[in-house]
């Protein structure tokens, strides 16, 4: 009788203890996982939230440790991985907070890893979903800067606009800013795209006129000029009588700087699009991400 | 004494039950970041998933060989293969792994062209009890051969191959076709391209392989000596044009005959290098479909 009551009490006691170290330990971890990302150990504490995303039964807190995961990817840079990672939460809709939560950091993730179209796509899914959630702030600026990298304007002028209106309470302020806002997304300061192939035909007809229509009159003016140089010095020659000379030489020189010409005036046409587009969007980020440091 | 006896009684029992909760869970602690180490390398996580690995301690030898397995195998993800190679081969022969680790092992050796170290390695092991070992064992060899271009080799370790082995069936048409291409590819005289090429610019590279190059060769060259005949003609010898005309052709002729030269060698070794990647592609294939994961 003494033997069973001691084998009752060892059985309880050896399970009780079980139970409490299980909880206690995914406790811990999890705490030592937080830590990991407070002391700027982003790698380490993206391994640990991945073992409790790995170890955890539960839903719930396998979609918070993915959430802390891509706190500590972010931190290291690798919006991909993190985007990748939350991919396996986006399904799971039945804690709300948490599913907009993994919504927002996709698009995000998106839009720093260069993939607006998708970024696009993630707060659409917000605006369906939740629509409280899409009145804040940092969805409205994610928004309007998603647009902007789209080279949808028009629609990232109106995000810019609700952004002042929600995130400023100074209504001098608010008028002031959505004045600058006109203007800077006005059409007259949309960059035009300059066509390729009208600056090569520039250039096949009157050399170095395809890079002033790129914006670039001084290598016009030298790409013209070694085409001047090249004729006289094949003419020169054949007039002295050296028309071997003149012909592999000058004639030579000159085809070259000619039809060199013509795929620079192409090429640098193409850069200075890229130029004025990236310096465009780079203005209209900053300016966007500048509104609210006007509030404070 | 009653009481004494049931004391030591129940020592003992809190004793064993103890130990073996201790060794158990260290069994499960070591089981368990293993498969989290699978899972980071299953989401293609090959950094943090060393990371795990590199904190392990095995105690028993199965531990020792699957976290060798593990780590050979992570590294051979990474392209590491040098170092993956040298895990691989740590898994004994007790291990489940043994075999996948093996071939693999041999692989690696053989991509970083040590093939007499993968031969080795694959003939170290008795591998008649499975047939489907045995015969892939065949094949490696016989990729080997190809990749050392001992062709007499291939003839015979080809003869082993029946092609009914349905995981090496295209490889081996494939060798064979490798076989055919590397005993028909023409062995072109580095000395005669750049006879050629004294004689007619440009004509070296073209009989090397490179028609284009050589057509280029052929009209920029004879550009510079047609400039230096007509300034020599107009001129005469001592006209400092057709001095510096003369130095530049020179400089282009006597580069059209070693560029041709160099196009012959280069010719083969571009030749080579593609068969190489090839058999070493149709080498891999077969592995991964017997060894999945």
């Amino acid at each position: 009788m003494i033997n069973v009551f001691y084998w009752i009490c060892i059985f309880l006691c050896a399970n009780y203890s079980l139970t409490n170290v299980t909880s206690a330990s995914e406790l811990t971890i999890f705490e030592d996982a937080d830590k990991l990302l407070e002391e700027g150990k982003y790698f380490e504490a993206a391994v640990s939230f991945e073992r409790i995303y790995f170890t955890s039964e539960d839903s719930q807190s396998k979609i918070i440790a993915n959430l802390k995961r891509t706190e500590a990817l972010k931190q290291l840079g690798e919006y991909s991985k993190a985007r990748n990672d939350l991919q396996r939460s986006v399904h799971v809709n039945t804690y709300a907070d948490l599913h907009q939560e993994v919504l927002y950091q996709m698009a995000f993730c998106d839009y720093m890893d260069g993939n607006y179209v998708s970024s696009r796509v993630f707060l659409l899914q917000i605006e369906h979903y939740y629509p409280v959630l899409r009145e804040s702030n940092e969805v409205e600026r994610l928004l309007a800067l998603v647009n902007v990298m789209l080279g949808q304007w028009e629609q990232a002028s109106l995000h810019t606009l609700s952004l002042i209106e929600k995130s400023l309470s100074s209504q001098l302020l608010k008028d002031s800013l959505s004045e600058e806002t006109d203007n800077l997304f006005c059409s007259c300061n949309w960059p035009v795209e300059k066509s390729e192939k009208k600056a090569g035909m520039l250039s096949t007809f009157l050399p170095g006129t395809g890079h002033v229509y790129a914006g670039y009159p001084g290598k016009g003016i030298l790409n013209a000029g070694s085409q001047l140089l090249s004729l006289s010095f094949a003419g020169v020659m054949m007039w002295q009588g050296l028309y071997i000379t003149g012909f592999t030489v000058g004639l030579g020189l000159f085809q070259s700087f000619y039809f060199g010409g013509i795929r620079q005036a192409n090429f640098l046409t193409h850069q200075s699009n890229l130029v004025d587009f990236a310096d465009y969007k780079e203005r209209l980020s900053l300016f966007i991400f500048s509104i609210e440091n006007f509030q404070e | 004494m009653l009481i004494l006896r049931i004391f030591i009684f129940y020592f003992l029992l809190f004793w064993l039950v103890g130990f073996n909760y201790v060794i158990s869970q260290n069994k499960g602690q070591f089981d368990h970041e293993i498969s989290f180490a699978r899972h980071l390398m299953g989401r293609g996580h090959y950094k943090e998933a060393l990371f795990v690995l590199e904190d392990l301690e095995p105690g028993r030898n199965s531990q020792k060989d699957s976290l060798n397995f593990l780590l050979g195998w992570i590294l051979y993800g990474q392209k590491d293969l040098e170092t993956s190679a040298k895990y691989l081969t740590k898994v004994s022969n007790d291990s489940p792994f043994f075999h996948q680790s093996l071939f693999f092992a041999a692989y690696n050796h053989a991509y970083l062209n040590h093939t007499n170290i993968s031969d080795e390695l694959l003939s170290s092991f008795d591998l008649s009890s499975d047939s489907r070992l045995f015969y892939m064992r065949n094949f490696q060899y016989a990729g080997l051969a190809l990749l050392d271009r001992d062709l007499e080799k291939f003839q015979m370790l080809n003869k082993k191959l029946n092609n009914d082995f349905i995981l090496t069936q295209s490889e081996e048409t494939n060798f064979v076709s490798y076989y055919g291409q590397i005993k028909n590819h023409p062995q072109k005289s580095v000395y005669l391209a750049g006879l050629m090429s004294m004689l007619v610019p440009g004509a070296g590279k073209i009989y090397a392989g490179k028609t284009s190059e050589g057509i280029a060769n052929f009209l920029y060259t004879g550009a510079l000596l047609a400039t230096t005949y007509d300034l020599y003609t107009s001129f005469g010898v001592k006209n400092p044009f057709f001095i510096i005309s003369a130095i530049i052709s020179g400089v282009f002729y006597t580069g059209n005959i070693w560029g041709s030269m160099v196009a012959v060698k280069r010719v083969k070794n571009e030749f080579n290098d593609e068969i190489d990647q090839r058999i070493l592609l149709d080498m891999h294939i077969p592995l991964r479909k017997l060894f999945p994961n």
